[in-house]
């Protein structure tokens, strides 16, 4: 029994190693197609991250305002928790796809315009979600005394409650971020463009290779977004948790 | 006190005054009709069981809590007509799970009210040093971050912040209640110590009968909302105002709760010399009666004398000598063990002695207790 624990326990701790692995020799395999069309690739990483960039420029002020006005009311929370969780259980091909008619009156019906609005709405929950914990589980004495010792409410805030809950709500984002990563593949399907043109190109052509170097370089993509936000995160948490 | 002292604070005013506040949560009465005056210069205990309203009494007095009815005024100032954040920036404030702020270190914290009120930078950091010495804290922790300190050393942190702006009030509840007994013991000492230098006016609440007595100037029994008995803390021990004081203090701590430090003013002292006066002198002498200690032969061992109308009589060689932060117990274990013998006692910190039999220690307790006796205003 212990035998088998330890055993997957070193399996789970070299996961990362055994991926890491499959990621150069998928490179590896990949290289000669990479290397034919690098300047396309280039292209679509760069569509790729606009599409990222953009919507989260949006969805990060948007979510952390939102989470921010509702962290201390139970009704708004519940309804913009609600309406957050409601918009994930839609499928992203359908909420792409629900975009078309609903922009085109606007003349916007595809393209990055409506793209871009399908990813701030898949951010929100995320974001929403962590802003409003990191804002709550800030510990009551702390706050009790920042007012006691006669801080503003406002001071209270601005330098108490919320660096406090920072981390949480970096981590909120990073998740957002990552997703966001995955979802933009899908927003090839209205035109938008990014690493999803490779995987619908390559499944419509039966090109392995193809499909490959999409899904390889879209890992790739959010697995550094994933690491920057992290070692951001740790630098804003350099205190560590209060016992 | 500052030139903008309003008139009606002279420095024997009370601090703090609650006329007739009463106070509730939804349905729940906590006070009703309470009235209270804090002495300034004085450490005063709120004490009673859990849900007595201690802490919503201290809560009132600075304005965390708004009593529904009836007048709480501090400094002389109504707080329904104050300025509440300039007024708390100017009274310390201490709590059991300390509330240091985990994002700011060591000096960032103590700093915190000095900035709020736009102190100098070179003034705020004189003033943290200044403290850190006070609080017995190395300098090297003062980038530390709160979580890197121990239980003890982040409630002497919280001290030092509730001190940093210089308030005239502090405000501190349960401050030592989740400490370990050692630690709980070294910070009580030494904020009696620091509290023997400041003379701040200090609202101290604590379930802990042995350190209400112990801190207390004066303490104040809380229980459903309503003072039980108020006074100083002999006047607990010796005259309970009924079977809950009696049974809230504990007939054991009769003994072991009052110090020989409190005791030591009503107490004869001893004149300490390092010879004794020479013959021709001793004769002439025209010295009040009293107690010396001096050797018989020089560098021979010390002998306690009488001086009195007879001259000087030896009455004991090496006398035990007590701390006046022992108990009145320890010294009745010896006075009781030796009959006729004399105990001298000594303060470190003045180097007095003073000399106690069990007759004497029986006259300071009941000279104490007709002093302290009726100022307690009628309520």
């Amino acid at each position: 029994m212990s035998m088998l624990g330890r055993w997957i326990e070193k399996l789970l701790a070299s996961l990362p190693w055994l991926l890491a692995v499959t990621a150069a020799g998928l490179l590896v395999k990949l290289a000669p197609f990479l290397w034919a069309y690098r300047d396309l690739a280039l292209l679509l990483s760069w569509q790729h991250l606009r599409l990222i960039g953009l919507s989260m420029t949006i969805a990060v002020p948007l979510g952390v305002l939102i989470g921010g006005l509702t962290y201390g009311r139970a009704l708004p929370g519940a309804l913009a928790l609600g309406s957050a969780s409601l918009l994930m259980t839609i499928p992203s091909i359908a909420l792409f796809g629900a975009m078309i008619p609903l922009l085109a009156p606007l003349g916007a019906g595809v393209g990055t315009i409506p793209a871009v609005l399908a990813l701030i709405l898949y951010s929100q929950l995320p974001i929403i979600r962590n802003t409003r914990t990191g804002l709550q589980s800030v510990p009551a004495p702390v706050l009790r005394t920042a007012l006691a010792l006669g801080m503003s409410p406002w001071q209270v805030f601005w330098r108490v409650r919320f660096p406090l809950a920072w981390p949480f709500i970096l981590s909120g984002i990073r998740i957002a971020m990552v997703s966001a990563v995955g979802i933009a593949s899908v927003a090839a399907y209205i035109g938008a463009g990014g690493l999803g043109r490779w995987i619908f190109g390559g499944i419509r052509r039966t090109y392995p290779d193809m499909v490959l170097a999409g899904a390889l370089l879209i890992s790739l993509l959010a697995v550094a977004l994933d690491r920057t936000l992290f070692t951001l995160q740790r630098f804003f948490q350099r205190y560590r948790e209060q016992p | 006190m500052s030139t903008k002292t309003p008139p009606e604070t002279s420095s024997d005013a009370p601090a703090i005054v609650l006329e007739n506040v009463t106070c509730r949560y939804g349905a729940l009465e906590v006070f009703k009709q309470i009235s209270l005056g804090i002495a300034p210069g004085q450490v005063t205990v709120l004490i009673g069981p859990s849900g007595s309203g201690k802490t919503t009494l201290l809560g009132l007095m600075n304005g965390m809590v708004r009593p529904q009815s009836g007048r709480v005024l501090v400094r002389g100032q109504d707080l329904a007509r104050a300025d509440l954040i300039a007024l708390r920036r100017r009274i310390g404030y201490v709590i059991q799970e300390v509330g240091l702020f985990p994002h700011y270190t060591v000096y960032q914290n103590i700093a915190l009210v000095p900035r709020l009120l736009k102190w100098e930078e070179a003034r705020i950091r004189n003033r943290v040093e200044a403290l850190l010495g006070l609080i017995r804290i190395p300098a090297d922790r003062l980038n530390a971050y709160p979580d890197q300190l121990s239980g003890g050393q982040q409630q002497r942190v919280g001290v030092a912040r509730a001190l940093a702006a210089d308030p005239d009030i502090l405000l501190m509840d349960e401050p030592f209640g989740a400490l370990d007994p050692i630690t709980r013991e070294q910070l009580q000492d030494d904020f009696l110590a620091l509290q023997r230098r400041l003379h701040k006016t200090v609202v101290f609440v604590t379930h802990d009968m042995d350190e209400a007595l112990k801190l207390g100037d004066r303490i104040v029994l809380l229980n459903q909302g309503r003072i039980v008995q108020a006074g100083h803390p002999f006047q607990f021990l010796l005259q309970p105002a009924n079977d809950f004081v009696r049974s809230f203090v504990g007939r054991h701590r009769l003994l072991t709760a009052i110090r020989l430090e409190q005791l030591q003013p009503w107490l004869p002292s001893v004149q300490v010399a390092e010879a004794l006066p020479r013959q021709e002198a001793r004769a002439r002498q025209k010295a009040p009666p009293g107690w010396l200690l001096a050797p018989e032969q020089p560098d021979s061992e010390p002998v306690l004398w009488q001086r009195g109308r007879a001259g000087l009589q030896r009455v004991q060689a090496r006398p035990t000598v007590l701390q006046a932060t022992d108990t009145l117990e320890s010294a009745l274990a010896v006075l009781l063990s030796r009959p006729g013998s004399v105990l001298l006692i000594r303060d470190e910190p003045t180097d007095q002695m003073a000399a106690a039999t069990v007759a004497d220690l029986q006259g300071a307790l009941s000279q104490a207790l007709r002093e302290l006796n009726p100022p307690e205003a009628p309520r």
